[in-house]
This record gives structure tokens, C-alpha cells and sequence, in this order.
């Protein structure tokens, strides 16, 4: 049984579908057949408040063409105008906007127009179905900026840009119907209630009546924008934007749709650039941002904790890599820090880049001379307020100190420190902060009698008050950096023990320091090979980051891929390859293709697809992962090196390895550069030279540079170390390239005794196996 | 001037002009949309509107003055119901197909946009419906156009139909109860265009 209730008397003729059928100024559709010009209807495609929209046929013979044909409601003005801007209108030869071909009137004076017949859909409706991210829908509305941008170089206004005016093609790409007819089209007639306005997209000066420029279609396009990215408007929900976005997305919208005319963007392109600068995560040209407004997007671009967490850890392409970076990441900070640096200056100049538009100084050499002057100013403001400015003093600090640029913080905190003293020595909170600041610096600087007593200053300043967890926590975290640079190990990873239980259960357990305990701890652990519970200290910070800072932080990303890092080497490689598939697509969403974040996550996609002998993706991850840290970073940056280093992995693996010494020795001379000569990065690459030299019969080079750079490698190891064993076995490899099977025998026996070499796991111990297997044949056929 | 080149359009499709009743269909159309118009001046809403009594009063319009023979009127009720059903059916297929296609739709409220594709499938399934019920019983379905879809009064259907005032309500009955029966909500039909 169907429901009948709606069959009443006079059922058919209330409700809403009458109400519309009487609103809607069309008439009633025209029938297949009715010749209009030289076209003639085949059916209705869609009917609006304005007219109906046919698919017609052109019937004079002429050629055959299909067009949407409209027809709308006489109006003399529509006319007039139309009879003025025709050429033009014929004229716009757009990839974005329908053609309009040809127009007249019908025998009842009804003007219609053919238009070129588009196939999709209205790009609300397209957004929808498609489930399309947020980056998705502002490259659409981008596009239909360029189109826009077109027609108001060549004078025309739209005046009705609305979703149902834009379709998406089958291509995915945007068209603007109805351009130059709408002039009178939908005026509102506010006072006969009986056409649909709706004044959602209408300019302030449509609906006043006044004077409709460029600038009307601009609001319509912030209208549109603030539509499409509105998750109300959509019932499948919005996939999710990062909060940085938002913020610099609304600033565009607010732009965008000022009230004023003037205060709107002063074109369609200049709106779509700073869509562009918001798909690249920079901070929007319409937008009012403060300095720590720009860091964050500072941050969120560089994707900072990547370099300061897990810089080194680019550089994994081979086996003897990571575990001297593994060390590196312990003791020697040398490769991470000068990256720091590096971001730290562009940090600096886009930080106070904009507060004089004169000082702008984009040279990186420059950045220097920008910060002293910002930071002073800063400052300058807050003399009289010495709290405040000890606040202020401390963010900074705490930024230049996350950038490694902790040096340059200095002379601020010590004068504020000094001011303090001077001026409020009831301040002993904050003063214990900024010696705590201080210390950090000092220690990071390896001044360490200057960190002690800072500390010990900030310890007496907080031993008669009742100090925060933070602040003690603090104060113990510098002190085990001390303890770390000062060669005690043990004593570094007992404080960290200690310092690590007594967190437990407070609230700092939910920090970032908590979670940068559990990261060094998972270090140390990764170095005496208990992976696993390094792998549980990472997943733990991460956790905790993603809490705090969100899910797509970077701090929460780069930590989720040092999980991915202990998986592969605790042979969990389906977790590594499940996490690392659920970034790609939220990290290329959020970051875009060509951000950093994106090129780390390339790298790690790259190692684990080399590991798993997919040779081919993993150079075309590594060399992609090139080009962005290239173009983001420059040639000479640290974060190209280790990148190009990965490209050159994957090419010897290849057996290409005239590209990949050639790859290498970029690599190294950039290192170079910045990095000592015994730094252990710098020794892992000269090996991989040494191999690709092998490989090309450059014996004797080769010959002489694994020498020098396994000697180096082992003054800085410990015996045994797996890195030493597989470099070992790399060194036998090219000795029996060259014929010279006892030497290699020898070198083996010597080099890569039993005992360390049955701890190996593997991927260590497939490459140590093969070198013996190639080892025994090669002494087989000799006999 | 309407109500005389409706008679004559009426006049010529009685005599066989099958390109008459397009004009017909136009002409009612347009002269609810003025008369709607005209009601709603001044900031009334279209759903205010008593709708029936519209239609009613358009009927009115173009069947006088000239013909006021009770004939000619019963002829033009009976004609007029068909026409409604034709406009209001053609507009819910429109509608529907709109909505699949999303080549063209106004910017209307989603709510009441939801609320017109229900009525718009009901009058759809309700139309194919009758179509099946007038080859089984022409007078039933031919009631129920002139009670539903012209809005017509028990005597109007009577008068058009030429039959009396307890058929006109036993038939709508027996109908109504056959549609229950029969009519097809195709609740859910396929998206894609």
C-alpha cells in the first residue's frame, strides 16, 4: 500500500511544488521542435528563476552544433545591453567561460541566447559528490578568478557569480555561465515577493542600487568561497582543514566581501593570489597578521619539527646512513643545528617582514640585520613594563631557541634579564625562566660552566617559592643537556629516567618536553637495539603531540614518522607502510606537494620502498623529494644534501652509478660547506663515493676514500657498531670487483668478525650475507 | 482579451487543433502566474496564497465573459483540470531531472527545495498511476484529475464530467483506493543523471 495521504481535493495545487511552478517567471517548457533562430529545441535541461534552458540544435544546415539555449523574460534594458557589448561578448575566448554564440529574440520578444553547452555539474553540487578537500575547492574557485580576471580586462562584469552559474566539467575544471547576460537578469524586486531572490551573493551596492564595478564581482567571488568551504552548507561534511588555514582563509572571505568597495581586493587576481598563499600555507596579503601569527604559518610551511625533531632522519636512504645519524641525532648536532639555522633566517625575515615595508630584506644574508632590529623594537615597546617585556623576551627566546638560533636570543634575554634585575627584583618566576632560557642557550653552545651557573642562579631563585612542574621540569631538562654534553652519558640517561618517572601522572606528562624525554629516550634505546620500546616511546610522544598540537601539526607528524622509523627496524614493517600511507594523503592536502613536510614523507616512502627492492619508485620518490627540498631550501641547504644523497642510494642500487657519484659529490660539497669534515654525515657520503668510484673500476680513488672514511667512521663509533660492519663489507665488495679475493677474505675475517656481525638484523644482515656469499663464490672459482 | 482567445483556442481544440492545447497550457499558465503576482504585491509569501481558490478564480477569468453556456463551461472545466494535471506533472519531471542534473537549479532554500521533490515524486508516480488506472477505468481517473489536479468542487467535477454528484464521490473513493493499491513510490532512484 502507498501512502495517499497527499491525494486530497485540490492536492495538486498547494504546497510547495505549485508555490515554485507559480514563482518561477518562466513559462511553461517549449516543446521539442519550436525553431528559435537558426536553432531548433530538442528538450529542457533546467529551468531557473530567470528563464529555461534548452539543449538545441543548430538547423539551418549550416554545421552541426549543439548549444544551451536560453530563454528569459523580455527586458529592454538586457536588450540595450546587449545590442552595446555583443562583440565583446562574442569575443571572450576563455577556457573558463562558456562561449556565448549568438542571441536574438523570439516571435513573442523573448531575448534567448545560445551558449556553449557545457557538460557537469553546479560546483557546490560537484564539491559534494566528490567529497573534494579543501584545497579542491579553492583551486576551483582560483580558476574561475582567472576567468573573471579575463573578462574585467576586457571591461565586462559578470554582476552574478553564484554556484549555479559555475559548473565543473568532466575534466574537473570550473566554467562561468552567463557571463555579460546577467545584467538584468535577477534584479531584486523586493516588493512583488514573486521571484526567488535570494540576496545570499549579491554585492551591498547591488542591493542598494548602486553603482555595480569589478569590485561587485570580487564580493561574489568571497561569497562563493565562504560557500564552497562552509561545512554547514554540505552534508557530507568538510574534510578536515587545518585551524592555520581557517584563520587565513576567513581573513580572504572578510577581504574579499568588505562592505566598502574599496576595501575589497582591487581585482579578481589579486584575490587569487592570496588564495595561492593560502594553498602554500603563507600567511594571506589581505589579512592583518601579528609577528607570532606569521610564525605559525612560518612554522607550518617549513614544517619546522621535522628539522628540529627529525631532520636527520631524511637522510635514511641507506643502511650505514641511519645509523650514524642515529648517533648523530644523539651527540652530534652539528648537520641538525646548521639546518635550524638556515630555516631560522627565513624565519626571521618573514617574522618581521611587513612591520616596514623599507626593511624588507628577502637575502638571507640580511636576516640578521632584520631580526636585531625587530627583536629591539619589540622590546623597545615594553620598556616601561617589565613583566610584559620579560613575556615577550621569553616567546622570542623560546622561537629563536626552537630555530637554533639560540645566540640571537641572547643579547635580548640578558638586557631583559638586566632590566629586571634593575627595575623589578620582585619578579623571581620570570627571572628564573629567562636564566633557564639562558642555560639552554648556553648549554646548546657548549658553554657549560656558563650553563651551570645559570642554573644553579635559577634553581636558588625558585627554591624558596613554590615552582611550577613546568618550571622544574624545565630546569631538569637543560640539566641532563648539560650532563649529555659534558660526555656522561650514563648519568644523562639516568637524570632522564628520574625526570621521566616523576612526570608521570602530573600534568607536564602532557607537554611537549614530556614528549621530547620520550623521543631522546627512544634514541637511546634505538641505539642498543631495543626497538621495540623505542617504538613505544615514540608512538607515547606522539600522542601527546597530536594532542597538543593537533593531528596535522608538524610536531605530530614528524613524531608519527619516527614511529614509522623504529617499525621498520623492529620488523614491523606493515605498521611503517600503514602510517606512512595514511600521511600521504592528509600531508599533501594540508601541506601541498611542494612543502617540506611532503618531501619527508617522499623520503620515508622512498626508504621503504628501496627496502623492499622497488628500486624504480624509490629513486622517484627521492628524486621528487629533491626537487622540493631544492626549490623550497635552495641548492646549497643541508636538507638538499640529504636529499640528494637519497637519490644517489637508490641509483647505485640501480647499478647506475655514474649518476649516482655524480649526485654524491653534490651532496658532499654542500655538506662541506657547513659540515666538519669528520662529521659522520659527511663520512657516510664519501663511503657511498667510495662504491660509486668502485663500480665505475675507479680503483684506486676508491681505494684510498673507503680508507679514509672507515678509518674516520670507526674513530667515532663504537666497536662493533653495524654501520662499521656493513661499510666493511662494502670495502670487501670492491676489493673482489677488482680480482682481489684474498684481500677480501682477509678484510672480512678482520673486519667483520662473527660476533657482531650474528647480531645483525635485516636488512644489515641481507647486506653483510650477500657480501659473503659473493666472498665464498669468488673463492670457489679460484680454487 | 485572455478569456476571449482561450474560448477560441478552446473552440479549436474541440475541433480536432491538437496544436491548440499547447497554446491552452500557455495560457493558463501565465494567467495564474499574473494573478498570482497580483495577490502576492506587498511582501506576502507565495505559500499565504490559497492556491485552489487561485486557480478557481482564473478558471473564472478566462471562461467569462464569453461563455458562460453551462456546455462550454463543463467543456471547459473538464479541460482545464487536464491542463493542470499537464503543468503541474511537466513541472515535477523538470524538477526531478533538475535535481539529477544540477545542470540548472535556483537558489532556493534546501528545505523547501526537499519538500518540492516529494511532492514532485508523488505527482510523477500519481500521473503514471492514473495513466494505468484510465485504461482500466477512464471515469475514475478522469475524477480524480478534475478533484486533485483542478482543484475542481464536487459539483464543478460533476458538471465537467457530465455524471452525478454520488458517482463523483463514489468514484473519487474507489479511486483513491485503487491508487493505495497500485501506485509505485520509487522512494529512492538512481543519482546519477
Amino acid at each position: 500500500m502507498s501512502d495517499i495521504s497527499f491525494l486530497v481535493p485540490g492536492g495538486a495545487l498547494s504546497g510547495p511544488l505549485f508555490a515554485s511552478l507559480l514563482e518561477s517567471d518562466a513559462g511553461p517548457a517549449l516543446p521539442a521542435g519550436t525553431p528559435i533562430g537558426p536553432y531548433r529545441i530538442e528538450r529542457s535541461i533546467g529551468r531557473g528563476g530567470s528563464g529555461t534552458v534548452y539543449r538545441a540544435e543548430r538547423s539551418d544546415g549550416a554545421f552541426a552544433q549543439s548549444v544551451a539555449l536560453k530563454v528569459v523574460k523580455p527586458d529592454p534594458r538586457l536588450r540595450e545591453h546587449l545590442r552595446r557589448e555583443r562583440a565583446i561578448l562574442a569575443q571572450l575566448g576563455h577556457p573558463g567561460i562558456a562561449r556565448l554564440f549568438d542571441g536574438g529574440e523570439t516571435a513573442g520578444g523573448e531575448p534567448w541566447f545560445a551558449m556553449e553547452l557545457v557538460k557537469g555539474r553546479r560546483v557546490d553540487e560537484w564539491c559534494r559528490r566528490e567529497n573534494a578537500s579543501w584545497r579542491t575547492r579553492i583551486r576551483l574557485v582560483g580558476e574561475v578568478c582567472d576567468s573573471v580576471q579575463y573578462a574585467h580586462a576586457r571591461q565586462l562584469v559578470h554582476r552574478d557569480i553564484k554556484p549555479s552559474n559555475i559548473l565543473v566539467d568532466d575534466d574537473g575544471f570550473t566554467r562561468l555561465l552567463d557571463f555579460g547576460i546577467s545584467l538584468a537578469l535577477r534584479e531584486p524586486r523586493r516588493n512583488d515577493g514573486t521571484t526567488a531572490f535570494t540576496p545570499e551573493f549579491a554585492s551591498p551596492e547591488q542591493l542598494s542600487g548602486g553603482e555595480i564595478t569589478t569590485a561587485s564581482d570580487v564580493y561574489q567571488l568571497g561569497r562563493l568561497l565562504e560557500v564552497l568551504l562552509d561545512p554547514e552548507r554540505d552534508d557530507r561534511g568538510l574534510p578536515d582543514m587545518p585551524r592555520l588555514a581557517k584563520r587565513n582563509l576567513g581573513a580572504i572571505v572578510r577581504r574579499a566581501t568588505a562592505r566598502e568597495p574599496e576595501a575589497r581586493y582591487p581585482s579578481a587576481a589579486d584575490l587569487k593570489i592570496d588564495l595561492q598563499r593560502a594553498l602554500d600555507n603563507e600567511p594571506a596579503l589581505g589579512g592583518n597578521w601579528d609577528a607570532t601569527s606569521r610564525l605559525e604559518f612560518l612554522f607550518a610551511r617549513h614544517a619546522l619539527a621535522i628539522v628540529v625533531a627529525g631532520a636527520s632522519l631524511l637522510a635514511l636512504g641507506s643502511l650505514a646512513v641511519h645509523y650514524t645519524l642515529e648517533v648523530t641525532a644523539q651527540r652530534d648536532r652539528a648537520e641538525e643545528s646548521a639546518q635550524r639555522a638556515q630555516v631560522a633566517s627565513e624565519v626571521l625575515t618573514s617574522l618581521f617582514r611587513g612591520s616596514s615595508p623599507a626593511e624588507e630584506a628577502p637575502e638571507q644574508a640580511a636576516a640578521a640585520a632584520v631580526l636585531d632590529r625587530g627583536a629591539e623594537r619589540a622590546v623597545q615597546r615594553l620598556e616601561d613594563e617589565p613583566e610584559q617585556r620579560a613575556i615577550a623576551a621569553e616567546t622570542l627566546g623560546n622561537a629563536y631557541l626552537d630555530l637554533g638560533q639560540g645566540d640571537k636570543a641572547r643579547p635580548l634575554l640578558e638586557s631583559t634579564l638586566a632590566a629586571l634585575d634593575a627595575r623589578a627584583p620582585r619578579l623571581p618566576h620570570e627571572r628564573a625562566r629567562l636564566e633557564i632560557l639562558l642555560a639552554r642557550i648556553a648549554v646548546a653552545d657548549r658553554r657549560l660552566d656558563e650553563t651551570a651557573a645559570r642554573l644553579g642562579r635559577a634553581d636558588a631563585l625558585l627554591r624558596p617559592l613554590v615552582a611550577t612542574q613546568q618550571e622544574r621540569a624545565d630546569l631538569d631538562a637543560v640539566r641532563i643537556l648539560l650532563a649529555e654534553q659534558r660526555g656522561d652519558a650514563a648519568s644523562a640517561q639516568h637524570q632522564r629516567e628520574a625526570l621521566i618517572a616523576r612526570l608521570e601522572g602530573t600534568p607536564v606528562a602532557d607537554s611537549a618536553l614530556f614528549a621530547t624525554l620520550l623521543n631522546d629516550r627512544a634514541t637511546t634505546r634505538g641505539y642498543a637495539n631495543d626497538y621495540d620500546a623505542a617504538r613505544a616511546d615514540v608512538q607515547r610522544a606522539y600522542a601527546i603531540l597530536r594532542d597538543r598540537f593537533g593531528e596535522m601539526s608538524p610536531q605530530a607528524l614528524s613524531m608519527e614518522r619516527r614511529i614509522v622509523w623504529f617499525s621498520l627496524h623492529g620488523e614491523h614493517e606493515a605498521e611503517a607502510a600503514q602510517i606512512l600511507s595514511a600521511q600521504h594523503d592528509r600531508v599533501r592536502e594540508s601541506f601541498g606537494e611542494r612543502s617540506p613536510e611532503f618531501a619527508a614523507l617522499l623520503s620515508y616512502e622512498g626508504i621503504v620502498a628501496n627496502r623492499a627492492g622497488r628500486k624504480e619508485e624509490a629513486l622517484d620518490k627521492f628524486q621528487r623529494a629533491l626537487v622540493v627540498a631544492r626549490s623550497v631550501y635552495g641548492p646549497d641547504a643541508l636538507l638538499s644534501a640529504i636529499a640528494a644523497h637519497n637519490v644517489g642510494d637508490a641509483l647505485i642500487e640501480m647499478g647506475r652509478a655514474e649518476e649516482a657519484l655524480a649526485i654524491y659529490r653534490e651532496a658532499l660539497r654542500v655538506r662541506l660547506l657547513r659540515l666538519p669534515a669528520n662529521n659522520q654525515a659527511v663520512l657516510v657520503n664519501r663511503l657511498q663515493i667510495a662504491r660509486s668510484e668502485c663500480a665505475l673500476g675507479q680503483y684506486g680513488t676508491a681505494d684510498a676514500d673507503f680508507a679514509s672514511s672507515r678509518a674516520a667512521l670507526a674513530a667515532r663509533m663504537v666497536e662493533g657498531h653495524p654501520s662499521l660492519l656493513v661499510a666493511a663489507a662494502f670495502n670487501v665488495d670492491c676489493l673482489l670487483l677488482q680480482g682481489r679475493v684474498d684481500e677480501a677474505a682477509a678484510m672480512f675475517a678482520r673486519e667483520v668478525p662473527d660476533q657482531p656481525r650474528t647480531k645483525l638484523v635485516g636488512h644489515d644482515a641481507q647486506r653483510v650475507d650477500a657480501t659473503a656469499r659473493r666472498l665464498a663464490d669468488a673463492q670457489r672459482e679460484k680454487r | 482579451m485572455q478569456g476571449g482567445e482561450f474560448t477560441d483556442m478552446l473552440a479549436r481544440y474541440r475541433a480536432g487543433d491538437e496544436g491548440a492545447q499547447s497554446r491552452l497550457v500557455a495560457l493558463i499558465h501565465g494567467d495564474l502566474r499574473r494573478l498570482a503576482r497580483r495577490h502576492l504585491s506587498g511582501n506576502r509569501w507565495i505559500a499565504t496564497l490559497d492556491t485552489t481558490a487561485l486557480v478557481n478564480e482564473s478558471y473564472l477569468r478566462l471562461v467569462s465573459p464569453s461563455a458562460q453556456h453551462v456546455e462550454t463551461r463543463a467543456h471547459f472545466l473538464n479541460l482545464a483540470s487536464r491542463v493542470m494535471r499537464q503543468i503541474v506533472v511537466d513541472y515535477a519531471r523538470v524538477r526531478l531531472r533538475d535535481r539529477k542534473r544540477f545542470e540548472r537549479v535556483e537558489d532556493v532554500d534546501p528545505d523547501r527545495l526537499r519538500a518540492e521533490l516529494v511532492q514532485a515524486r508523488q505527482f510523477v508516480a500519481l500521473d503514471d498511476a492514473l495513466a494505468d488506472l484510465a485504461r482500466i477505468d477512464e471515469r475514475k481517473a478522469r475524477v480524480v484529475d478534475c478533484r486533485f489536479f483542478g482543484g475542481l468542487s464536487e459539483d464543478e467535477t460533476a458538471q465537467a464530467l457530465g455524471i452525478g454528484l454520488r458517482t463523483v464521490q463514489r468514484e473519487w473513493n474507489e479511486a483513491r483506493a485503487w491508487l493505495a493499491e497500485h501506485m509505485r513510490d520509487d522512494e529512492e532512484e538512481d543519482e546519477e543523471s
